[in-house]
């Protein structure tokens, strides 16, 4: 189950860096720059190869509604589409894009018991006062906006609202035309094209850029980070089995020796040691089933409150199947767990076929 | 030739560097029929002899011989085989399977046998089929006097019951021969009685049936037609008549 969680994180991933994620190189800056927009007009004039640039303010809210008593905190991205490039395709789950409302993530929707057209209430910071404009250094004030909500989006991004990007300024009272990403898009994203650019960006406007990388770059840092996780994962499998296996081996072991009578008598009155293993095997395999059905409901619970959690987590968007288990794993399970069963119960049934029957017969059961 | 025959049976046991002998030298022939006391105090060897006739355990040197078959010199598969179709065993403790009604226990022993229909190559004595099984079963628990408790599982049953679904499922298979450890050694002298009774006539010449019961209880002896006391692992007697007659007296 943890590695269906995991191919959902995966898949939702590259999803979101193979289409959601429309440019070819992201450029982060330290401070936030006000005159974004001079900024993408130069770039997208002197670099050879740029085709496309926007640039995107990201900021923070949190957001209620009048159908829920909880709150959620998000990442407020505003988006500059006035060229018709906004650097993101949304993957909509209902609605669509409108600079007017605001596009919610499907965890806030459910968090927050609301759906399009509804309305939300976001208190965002409102720049009060500033003394320095480059870089900004302002004081802010908690304020709260309504907006209906125009879209509902399922991406990786776990809590997270879109809106446009002027909006989001105005009720700032953002200076000038301010953003901390610019997205660039290439005529032909070649890694050596990609190197060049950025090199000519940080040659050229190097001021306070915190980073600049490619779409593969970032995403790879992402698959890193799941790499490890799927490590972690794995060796937790592991133990898991090597743990499994031991209690199996003991409560298979302890089963066995408390029949130690019943299986001495039976091979006295003449039952063939096949039909003892297939006995034992078959009685074996039946608990393994119930247990493996127990252990695969327990799972999925356990499992389930996790995923909440790393939804609570605004990390990754995770798709909440209600089924979310994988049939391969599922089944690798079970064939893991009746191999552990059969070695486990190798050797005690070995020692009891090998009792001394005289012996064996006479324990008196208390 | 007797049906079982036990030429200088040696059985020693060995625990580190300690041996102890168990049987020295035991030379035996039983007939047909024959029900045999085998008696001693306890470590006279009398369990241990038992097991080498029932194929249980294998002597150090000397060869047993059961009905032709050299049980001595049989496998461990073949050791199975043989005390599924030629052996009855009754036990002191009577090693019920408790999870099985006192009905199932004696169909699981038909169920082994009736299983290999027409298999008599491998020595089988009797065979059922599954049909029958029910039937065969039934009717040694009514023999036994069990018959209105035939569904009880062996915890509802009181030693004396057991023991009798014990007789039921060692005789309801028909072998040739049935093996009897302490049969009364765990049940007080009037069931323990009642239980020899039943053993007593469903057994012997009559059935064509050889039984060797063994026993430290002395009272038992006059049961027998023979009665074989064992000390030290020898035979230091070996009666027949004396017994006999002083049987119709005991009981």
């Amino acid at each position: 189950m943890v590695f269906g969680m995991m191919d959902s994180m995966t898949y939702a991933l590259e999803f979101q860096y193979e289409v959601a994620e429309d440019w070819d190189l992201r450029v982060d800056y330290a401070e936030m720059p006000t005159n974004a927009s001079q900024i993408a007009i130069a770039i997208n004039n002197s670099i050879e190869g740029v085709t496309n640039v926007t640039y995107h303010l990201i900021s923070g809210a949190t957001v209620t509604s009048n159908k829920s008593e909880a709150s959620k905190q998000v990442q407020l991205i505003g988006m500059n589409d006035s060229n018709g490039y906004t650097g993101h395709i949304f993957d909509f789950e209902n609605g669509k894009w409108d600079p007017e409302g605001i596009v919610l993530s499907v965890p806030v929707a459910e968090k927050l018991n609301v759906w399009t057209n509804d309305i939300v209430d976001l208190e965002i910071p409102r720049l009060k006062n500033y003394t320095s404009l480059a870089p900004l250094r302002a004081h802010f004030e908690m304020v709260n906006v309504s907006f209906r909500i125009s879209g509902i989006v399922d991406e990786f991004n776990g809590l997270v609202a879109y809106m446009e990007l002027n909006k989001l300024v105005n009720v700032s009272y953002f200076p000038g035309q301010p953003a901390n990403t610019i997205l660039i898009k290439v005529k032909t994203p070649t890694s050596d094209q990609l190197d060049s650019i950025r090199k000519e960006i940080y040659a050229k406007y190097s001021y306070n850029i915190r980073n600049i990388f490619t779409k593969e770059e970032q995403s790879s840092d992402f698959l890193d980070l799941l790499d490890l996780i799927y490590f972690i994962i794995y060796i937790v499998a592991i133990f898991a089995v090597i743990l499994s296996c031991s209690i199996v081996y003991n409560t298979i072991y302890i089963n066995l020796q408390e029949q130690q009578r019943e299986i001495a008598t039976l091979l006295t009155i003449g039952t063939p040691n096949r039909r003892l293993i297939r006995n034992v095997t078959f009685e074996n395999l039946i608990v393994t089933i119930i247990g493996s059905l127990f252990g695969l409901i327990l799972g999925w619970v356990m499992l389930w409150f996790f995923m909440r959690l790393i939804l609570d987590l605004e990390f990754f968007r995770v798709k909440l199947d209600f089924f979310f288990f994988l049939e391969k794993t599922t089944l690798i399970s079970f064939g893991l767990t009746f191999i552990g069963v059969l070695t486990a119960q190798f050797f005690p049934l070995r020692r009891a076929l090998n009792l001394n029957l005289a012996e064996a017969t006479k324990e008196r059961v208390v | 030739m007797s049906f079982i025959e036990l030429e200088n049976v040696y059985k020693t046991y060995t625990l580190g560097e300690t041996t102890t002998p168990a049987l020295s030298g035991i030379d035996l022939q039983i007939d047909r029929g024959e029900l045999v006391i085998v008696f001693g105090p306890s470590g006279a060897g009398k369990t241990t002899l038992l097991n080498m006739i029932g194929g249980l355990d294998i002597p150090t040197s000397g060869s047993v011989t059961v009905g032709e078959i050299q049980v001595s010199t049989l496998s461990a598969r073949w050791l199975t085989i043989y005390r599924k179709n030629k052996i009855g065993v009754v036990f002191q403790f009577f090693n019920l399977i408790s999870r099985l009604t006192a009905l199932e226990n004696v169909e699981y022993a038909l169920e082994l046998v009736g299983v290999r229909k027409n298999s008599d190559a491998e020595g089988a004595t009797a065979s059922f089929d599954s049909k029958g099984i029910r039937q065969k079963a039934v009717e040694y628990l009514n023999k036994v006097g069990l018959s209105e408790r035939i569904h009880h599982f062996p915890a509802q049953l009181s030693g004396g019951e057991q023991q009798r679904v014990s007789i039921a499922r060692a005789l309801a298979k028909e072998p040739e021969l049935l093996l009897a450890d302490e049969p009364t050694g765990n049940l007080d002298y009037k069931i323990g009685r009642s239980v020899l009774e039943i053993m007593e006539a469903m057994t012997g010449k009559a059935q064509n049936r050889t039984v060797v019961i063994v026993t430290h209880n002395e009272a038992i002896c006059p049961l027998g037609d023979r009665v074989v006391r064992l000390s030290d692992g020898q035979i230091v007697e070996n009666y027949t008549q004396e017994y006999v007659s002083a049987k119709e007296l005991y009981w």
